[in-house]
């Protein structure tokens, strides 16, 4: 994605400030749609490159007909799809705006029309997309929890005669659903207790920040 | 369960008692310092020339084992109605004195033994303490504008039994050569992990509920049942 955001010179025709966020490559792919590439095939390299974008695990369905004739140009364009979405959704365009660049860059007509639906339908989901990526603290989002109570240890003969919990938190993978444990510790009920006080403590804090 | 029985190696270790009162207290006080540092025979050596009578350090050193093994008896050998064994009991022999340093040493430390003995064989991380900042995430590399809220907290693990022991166990640095320290350093690493997290509020939200689930269930009358079933 670094690629995308350098500024190219070649276009230098352009009005608008953004202009220099795509690269010739990407302009010369996105050129490419609605024209060396036939309208249909490019509304669904379009789809893909979305669906791609979104969900990097999916499995889509091949689609030998984009690559049938010009892969190479195909291929372009789809490195040029995902860069356009990704540049804008970066810079927080709006539909309008982006349908401004893609007319300086002399986008076809129908390519540009669905380039610039298929954005409108997606902002949000484009917009989560990009809010995962980046570097982050593991972040939690469940938890799981048991309670037990000895009986008798190879140390000690007697029960503790407390119950004491196992607290697991963890994510669950955002792709395949899967659970990741992210840290695990024992407390009894006291410590507990005071977990969530500190817990209650914090969204106390949140709510009056959600207030001022 | 109330009768304690002594090994009479124990017993031949702990004769070393039978002196006055003061030194006895020295010895208990050597033997604190073993629950702490572990042992530490230049500490047996000097202990053995300040005692009454010649006493070989290893004499010193077996004593304190044996005093450590007595504190373990009796705080792992109470009886049904969970009454601490008596320590006249055991050791009639002793004067007075001796008998009251020696219950007050397998007093004061009764709970640090228990928490200790108590989950010493599994060693699970335990929650000591909990940093939290709120914050707002404004900007990033994918995505320029933004306001997302983060909780980022940081939790603080130890695998030492309790937070109250590690209180009780707060050590005097000053007079620890540069070997003890780095070794202390060295099991604080070993049993300590820091770990950063970070949550979002709905998350959180859902967090407290769950933990709260959590401790309504282990006040239920079914869960009370059980333990004291087993207690």
């Amino acid at each position: 994605m670094a690629t995308a955001t350098q500024s190219s010179t070649s276009n230098a025709s352009t009005v608008d400030g953004n202009s220099g966020l795509l690269s010739a490559t990407v302009v010369a792919g996105l050129q490419n749609l609605g024209t060396t590439l036939s309208v249909a095939i490019s509304k669904t390299l379009i789809a893909n490159s979305l669906k791609l974008t979104l969900h990097p695990d999916a499995i889509i369905a091949p689609v030998p007909e984009i690559y049938a004739t010009n892969a190479a140009s195909a291929k372009q364009s789809e490195y040029a799809v995902v860069t356009l979405y990704a540049v804008a959704t970066k810079h927080g365009w709006d539909s309008s705006t982006l349908r401004q660049q893609l007319e300086a860059h002399g986008v076809h007509a129908s390519a540009l029309d669905e380039l610039t639906r298929v954005y409108e339908d997606n902002r949000k989901e484009l917009v989560l997309r990009q809010l995962q990526l980046g570097h982050n603290f593991p972040h939690i989002t469940d938890v799981q929890w048991r309670i037990v109570c000895d009986v008798k240890s190879s140390t000690s003969s007697h029960s503790s005669g407390a119950p004491h919990f196992i607290i697991n938190l963890g994510q669950y993978r955002q792709s395949s659903g899967e659970r990741v444990t992210i840290v695990e510790f024992t407390c009894n009920a006291e410590e507990l207790q005071s977990l969530i006080n500190r817990l209650k403590d914090i969204e106390r804090h949140c709510n009056q920040v959600a207030i001022t | 369960m109330s009768a304690l029985r002594l090994s009479q190696e124990e017993r031949d270790h702990l004769t070393m008692l039978q002196r006055p009162a003061s030194e006895v207290v020295e010895l208990c006080k050597s033997a604190f310092d073993y629950l702490v540092n572990g042992p530490n025979l230049e500490r047996y050596e000097l202990l053995a020339k300040k005692c009454s009578g010649s006493v070989k350090s290893e004499t010193v050193q077996q004593a304190v084992e044996a005093l450590i093994s007595l504190l373990i008896h009796v705080t792992t050998n109470t009886d049904a109605n969970g009454e601490q064994v008596n320590i006249r009991q055991i050791l009639p022999d002793l004067g007075d004195d001796v008998q009251e340093v020696l219950e007050q040493f397998v007093s004061s430390k009764r709970s640090f033994v228990e928490g200790s003995i108590k989950s010493a064989n599994i060693r699970a991380y335990r929650l000591v303490n909990l940093d939290w900042r709120l914050e707002v995430r404004t900007a990033s590399r994918c995505l320029l504008q933004q306001s997302n809220v983060v909780i980022t907290m940081k939790l603080y693990l130890h695998t030492e039994p309790k937070n109250e022991n590690r209180e009780l166990l707060v050590v005097d640095t000053t007079e620890r050569s540069e070997r003890e320290l780095s070794a202390m350093q060295e099991d604080e690493r070993r049993h300590r992990k820091d770990l950063l997290v970070q949550t979002d509020v709905s998350s959180l939200v859902h967090l407290i509920k769950s933990l709260e689930d959590a401790l309504a269930e282990s006040k239920s009358r079914r869960i009370k049942n059980i333990v004291d079933a087993i207690h």
